[in-house]
């Protein structure tokens, strides 16, 4: 384990990283992904400083950091569109840890950079999983909207508490339908048809194991939306004092104040059930719950937050010259990644409830 | 006193042009980039040819104009069946109903500004907003002042102009100084793309489609007589403009849009009507608001204050709908393949551009607590 003042390290090295990096968000497009100029210069200065397998054990080549200092260093990170649409960086140097059947060899290549595992988990029924009498494992059906950078390279599917490894070539698994969105990511469909997968990539018994790393990038998608919904009323606190309209700062006006005590509440609500999950889970608790409550309403609250920035700014806030209509386009994604929030509050309700009735 | 419906003859129109937006606008939807509103050349004439073959063409104008007469009620509907395409904010589109603005255009400018416009053969913009003022509009520093040579010379800059690269003149606003007939105060100049010394700087990107732009003015000469109204009065003029539009612009537009989303959400069952059920209501009374107001209008009575009310539901409401709607679409709500997402990055701006929100809540507060707006506004309003 890392102690408290490894966490704060790393919180600074990511500080100071995405200050170096910011002048680069200016190159970032419109819309669509980065880049691979902007791309590789974010993971080249990631891996000069060291920031990269943030959860990994140290034993294979990670840092070791605890879920709580996790989600210190995402906030962070998210302090810049740089840090949105490389989310999925955090699957940079990291795995699944405790999914069997992934070889020594593909954690230690995935803890390098030099690949990347992903995990989808798929209601049940969405696939036909079946054994064949060649020991292989069958798969047919859809998954509609994926986003594409999970089927980059290894892609773990699973439904239940069984699942493959996908690999881009492998027969009878196609990624198809590539679409962009209103942000940088891409969606695609996977598309299983007659796909057969030999032992080596089966998985079984893994349902816990991929339940908790689910919880892990929840978790991380929350305290991302705080770093980015932070920085953001940061930025608008500043424009408050400075602009003035009929003679008086913006800051002095009550409509504007009632904006920022709203998110400012929403943000503290938000980053105290992120840390609420991250001490459960480093404590050796079961954080799917709270993880996945904290994902639905940071990732909500962000985009509130962020939209209510758009409108301290006025037309500016509106306008591209500034950042905060791309974070919030970026944002948006968040309320679907991992699980979509209205069907995630559903799910959660039951839970929800006991808790209120203890 | 509105009634709840709208005449028959409104209806009929509204109808057509909601059957020409399926027919000849929403297969065009995916023609349309994502971060611009325009569309090819040869696509927009057609379009624009057949709006008007249709005689979907300045329907809203009064007849002595040449016009339909539907007025603002017609407006607003015309506008609401529009908003059924995320097409609806190409500038051509909008130009089927010029601003009332130019209604005030003197026998001269007439000829020359208003009725082209209203044919469709010439196209204004608007520019009002400067860095310095936005909300407070009254502050803004473009100055023009008097040659003594029967000429006004601007200088300064705008900001967040739209549609002005491709306008054929622009509707300015300017500082002028105190004369012996008149005060210091603002006045509104209409003035031609292409004069010295005006100058499109850049346009912005922004969050949807509309690229508004920077203008400068620098030394330019403008005649006197494109002093649209009066000298150094043009605010008092602009008042029933400004609540008229907060009326007819945006309100039907995001009515509508909201709309067209609730019924894609429920045809495609991606939500129960328990959901979507309470979403219509709200969109029911934002419209009825709305209606209210435009009727009153076309009365000829004041809507100052209803018109901020109207304004301020509406878009609130259908940007709460749309974006409710998204989510129940799961990511493809988030992709241009579904509509969603468009229309909330363009609806987006109603709350900030012509009045933000917040200047509509203190305008509709003030108008009661300072006393010369009541609470029951149906028949009455403005005291
Ligand atoms: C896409 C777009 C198109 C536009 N098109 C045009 C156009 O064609 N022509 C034109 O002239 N202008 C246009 N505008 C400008 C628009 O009208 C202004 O952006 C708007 O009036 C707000 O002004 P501002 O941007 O300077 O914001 P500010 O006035 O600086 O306002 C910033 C924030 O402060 C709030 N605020 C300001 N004063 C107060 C107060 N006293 N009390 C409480 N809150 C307050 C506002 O509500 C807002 O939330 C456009 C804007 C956009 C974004």
């Amino acid at each position: 384990m890392t102690t408290e003042d490894d966490g704060q390290k790393w919180r600074r090295v990511a500080r100071d990283l995405i200050a170096a990096l910011r002048p680069l968000e200016e190159s970032l497009p419109q819309q669509g992904p980065p880049g691979v100029a902007i791309a590789e210069a974010v993971h080249r200065a990631r891996r000069a400083c060291g920031l990269w397998g943030l959860h990994a054990p140290r034993e294979v080549g990670g840092l070791g950091l605890s879920w709580r200092q996790c989600a210190v260093v995402q906030e962070e990170w998210h302090r810049s569109l740089l840090g949105l649409w490389s989310y999925q960086l955090f699957s940079a140097g990291e795995f699944p840890p405790g999914v069997g059947g992934l070889g020594s060899d593909v954690v230690e290549a995935c803890v390098r950079g030099e690949r990347r595992v992903h995990q989808l988990q798929v209601p049940e029924g969405s696939l036909t999983f079946q054994m064949g009498p060649d020991g292989k494992m069958m798969v047919d059906g859809v998954c509609p909207g994926v986003p594409a950078w999970k089927a980059t390279d290894l892609l773990i599917v699973a439904q239940g508490d069984a699942g493959v490894v996908c690999t881009l070539g492998l027969a009878g698994y196609a990624v198809v339908n590539r679409r962009g969105t209103m942000g940088s990511a891409e969606l695609v469909d996977l598309v299983f048809q007659g796909c057969r997968v030999g032992p080596d990539g089966v998985l079984e018994g893994i349902g816990d194991a991929l339940a908790r790393w689910q919880a892990m990038q929840r978790l991380q998608l929350a305290a991302g939306a705080v770093g980015a919904a932070e920085y953001c009323l940061e930025r608008a606190l500043e424009h408050l004092r400075g602009r003035v309209t009929f003679g008086k700062p913006l800051a002095d006006r009550q409509a504007m104040q009632w904006l920022v005590a709203d998110s400012a509440r929403e943000l503290h609500a938000s980053r105290l059930l992120v840390h609420r999950a991250a001490l459960q889970a480093d404590a050796g608790g079961d954080p799917t719950h709270a993880a996945l409550v904290a994902k639905v309403v940071a990732t909500d609250a962000a985009c509130a937050i962020v939209d209510r920035v758009i409108q301290m700014y006025g037309g500016y806030g509106y306008c591209r010259d500034l950042p905060f209509e791309h974070f919030w386009r970026e944002l948006r994604l968040y309320r679907f990644l991992e699980g979509n929030n209205e069907e995630l509050a559903g799910l959660a309700t039951s839970d929800v409830l006991a808790r209120l009735d203890r | 006193m509105w009634n709840g419906v709208l005449p028959e003859k409104t209806q009929t129109w509204k109808d057509r042009m909601r059957s020409f937006v399926e027919r000849e606008l929403v297969p065009r939807e995916s023609l349309l980039p994502p971060f611009a509103s325009r569309l090819p050349f040869a696509e927009l004439r057609d379009i624009v040819a057949g709006l008007r073959a249709e005689g979907l063409w300045g329907l809203a104008v009064p007849q002595a104009l040449g016009g339909g007469g539907l007025g603002f009620v017609g407006l607003c509907a015309l506008r609401e069946a529009l908003a059924h395409t995320t097409l609806w904010s190409l500038a051509p589109l909008l130009g089927t109903e010029p601003p009332i603005l130019l209604y005030d255009c003197n026998a001269e400018q007439r000829e020359r500004y208003l009725l082209p416009t209203i044919r469709g053969e010439r196209q204004g913009c608007f520019a009002l907003t400067e860095r310095g003022a936005g909300s407070d509009a009254a502050a803004i520093q473009l100055r023009a002042d008097p040659d003594g040579d029967g000429h006004y010379v601007l200088n300064g800059a705008k900001i967040f102009t739209s549609h002005a690269d491709e306008a054929d003149y622009a509707l300015v606003f300017g500082v002028t100084p105190a004369h012996a007939d008149h005060s210091a105060g603002i006045t509104l100049f209409l003035v031609d793309h292409g004069t010295p010394g005006f100058e499109i700087v850049r346009q912005l990107d922004t969050m949807g489609g509309d690229r508004p732009s920077e203008l400068r003015f620098e030394n330019c000469r403008v005649p006197a007589d494109r002093v649209l109204g009066e000298v150094g009065n043009a605010f008092t003029m602009a008042q029933r403009w400004f609540a008229c539009d907060r009326v007819a612009l945006q309100p039907p537009i995001a009515i509508g849009a909201a709309t067209r989303c609730l019924m894609l959400a429920r045809s495609a069952g991606v939500a129960s009507d328990r959901e979507i059920g309470p979403m219509s209501l709200q969109l029911d009374a934002a419209r009825e608001m709305m209606y209210a107001a435009a009727w009153k209008a076309d009365a000829d009575l004041d809507i100052r204050h209803e018109a901020s009310m109207v304004k301020a539901t509406a878009t609130t409401v259908a940007l709460h709908v749309v974006d409710r709607v998204i989510q129940w679409f799961g990511p493809d709500g988030y992709g241009p393949n579904l509509p969603m997402e468009r229309y909330y990055r363009d609806i987006r701006r109603f709350t900030i551009a012509a009045g933000t929100h917040e200047i509509q809540q203190f305008v509709v507060a003030r108008g009661l607590l300072k006393g010369y707006a009541a609470l029951d506004c149906v028949e009455g309003g403005v005291r």
